[in-house]
């Protein structure tokens, strides 16, 4: 309808000239290495915020003092705007890693928080239980605490994920690395390629649902369990 | 854990909770092998009493403690299953890692055997009745090889059908593995149906007011003689009495 009302394919391309950009970009050289590159980039980011996030977020759920201490650092992290972010990281690190490093600034303190979260609620009564028959530490952090928190850490990595591909690929169009849709993306704005533009945009949305969906898939089939309360 | 005549005691129990004392020189006995019914009005610290038992709740003073060193089992109020675990694994996890997977499967389906739910031993406790959830955590306190069993209102919050079914079920249990219960309500008819011994308790701060040794004859479900209805009667009056004086109090919300 924008288009139509716009009529000017330079500013708003037709939905045709659209999937035209899309028929174009598959078939290129450096799609497939492209997309598979941002997506690589950026579940690395989500990685190794999921694996420091519950880390420390498990930590500063059982132990308040770490929680207090954390707490200006994750609201620093999370506050800072991430273009701020994009800037700092390009002069620290090399064109790749800033996408990956951005994902993980992104999605850590979502992570984080919701791990917290989890921890903080857990069911204190089934603990007792389990300290009363004998259980160890160890057991009870994987078998009560790691299963209590797991729908707060899907609901975190699956919010991660939403905002990090868009942080992921916002980075990419800065810090430029040789296969990325960022990097596409800028191109073809910069040869005024507006169709494709668009296209690389559906690219990307397509890649934010398919992965969202994924985590709704692999929660699903984990928490069985769940369903049936 | 034969009943060989010998005791688990408790002497010179002293508890308080900010003013209020609730335990002073207590004392109390419990034969082995034997199910001892602590019956007292809501709030007269019965769970404190078992919280001393289990290490849960540091006595001020105490002058002997057998139970400190025993092994326990309980069954608490709610059935506390871990809810992402199959029946199996809820029976299984209060055992893994102290015996042998095939000697652990044996266990766990001979105890859900006994509470006749080992069809259901795939099923989440999520697609279980209230008490089923409980006769899984009757299975659990029984394969978990403890000295003493410990029941804080294991069958409060379940309708009297549902209760009955639950009660018949941990009898069956008990009369195969003999192990010494301490059970912990305020409802008389199943300190009757289930006890060997009732104390009847009053407080705070907490004392025997009366012991009652039934030597577990009322344990079959489906007769009521009329030895049974005068004592439960005369407990019931009893209690009763006990509640009106702790109402009075208006101390007794502690547990």
């Amino acid at each position: 309808m924008i288009s139509g009302l716009i009529s000017s394919e330079i500013i708003f391309p037709s939905p045709f000239s659209v999937f035209k950009g899309i028929g174009f970009i598959v078939r290129e050289d450096y799609f497939w290495i492209s997309v598979l590159s941002t997506v690589k980039r950026g579940l690395l980011g989500i990685l190794i915020s999921v694996i420091a996030g519950c880390a420390l977020g498990v930590f500063a759920g059982l132990k308040k003092r770490v929680r207090v201490f954390l707490r200006p650092y994750v609201s620093l992290i999370r506050t800072t705007p991430v273009v701020v972010l994009i800037l700092i990281a390009l002069i620290w690190m090399s064109s790749d890693f800033v996408p990956v490093f951005i994902s993980f600034l992104i999605a850590f303190p979502i992570i984080y928080t919701n791990t917290v979260q989890g921890i903080i609620h857990v069911d204190k009564s089934l603990v007792d239980m389990a300290k009363v028959y004998g259980v160890g530490n160890s057991r009870i952090l994987r078998e009560i605490y790691l299963p209590s928190i797991s729908s707060y850490l899907t609901a975190g990595v699956s919010t991660a994920m939403g905002i990090g591909w868009k942080a992921v690929i916002a980075a990419e169009i800065l810090s430029q690395p040789k296969y990325s849709i960022g990097t596409r993306l800028i191109e073809a704005k910069i040869y005024l390629e507006i169709d494709r533009v668009f296209a690389w945009a559906l690219v990307a949305v397509a890649l934010s649902f398919i992965f969202d969906n994924l985590v709704r898939i692999v929660e699903k089939r984990t928490m069985k369990w769940k369903t049936m309360d | 854990m034969e009943n060989n005549g010998l005791t688990y005691k408790i002497e010179g129990l002293g508890l308080r909770y900010d003013s209020l004392i609730l335990y002073k020189d207590f004392e109390i006995k419990i034969k082995k092998g034997s199910i001892v019914s602590m019956l007292g009005p809501s709030g007269c610290g019965k769970t404190t009493l078992l919280n001393v038992m289990g290490n849960i709740a540091k006595p001020d003073e105490i002058k002997v403690n057998d139970f400190k060193t025993l092994s326990k089992s309980f069954i608490f109020q709610e059935h506390r299953l871990l809810p992402w675990k199959t029946v199996y694994d809820n029976v299984a996890f209060v055992i893994k890692k102290r015996i042998d997977e095939k000697q652990m499967q044996e266990l766990v389906n001979e105890y859900l055997r006994q509470v006749e739910l080992l069809e259901f031993k795939d099923y989440y406790p999520g697609e279980l009745s209230g008490g089923m959830k409980q006769r899984v955590a009757i299975a659990r306190a029984f394969v978990y090889p403890s000295d003493v069993l410990v029941m804080d209102e294991p069958f409060k919050g379940l309708d009297v059908r549902t209760k009955r079914v639950v009660m018949e079920t941990f009898i069956k249990a008990w009369e195969k593995d003999k192990r010494t219960v301490v059970f912990v309500t305020h409802d008389v008819e199943e300190a009757l149906r289930l006890g060997d011994e009732i104390h009847i308790l009053d407080g705070p701060p907490v004392k025997v007011v009366e012991k009652v040794c039934t030597k577990g004859v009322f344990r079959d479900m489906r007769t009521e003689t009329l030895e049974f209805r005068n004592l439960r009667n005369r407990l019931k009056c009893l209690l009763d009495g006990v509640c009106e004086v702790l109402d009075g109090t208006g101390e007794n919300d502690e547990e």
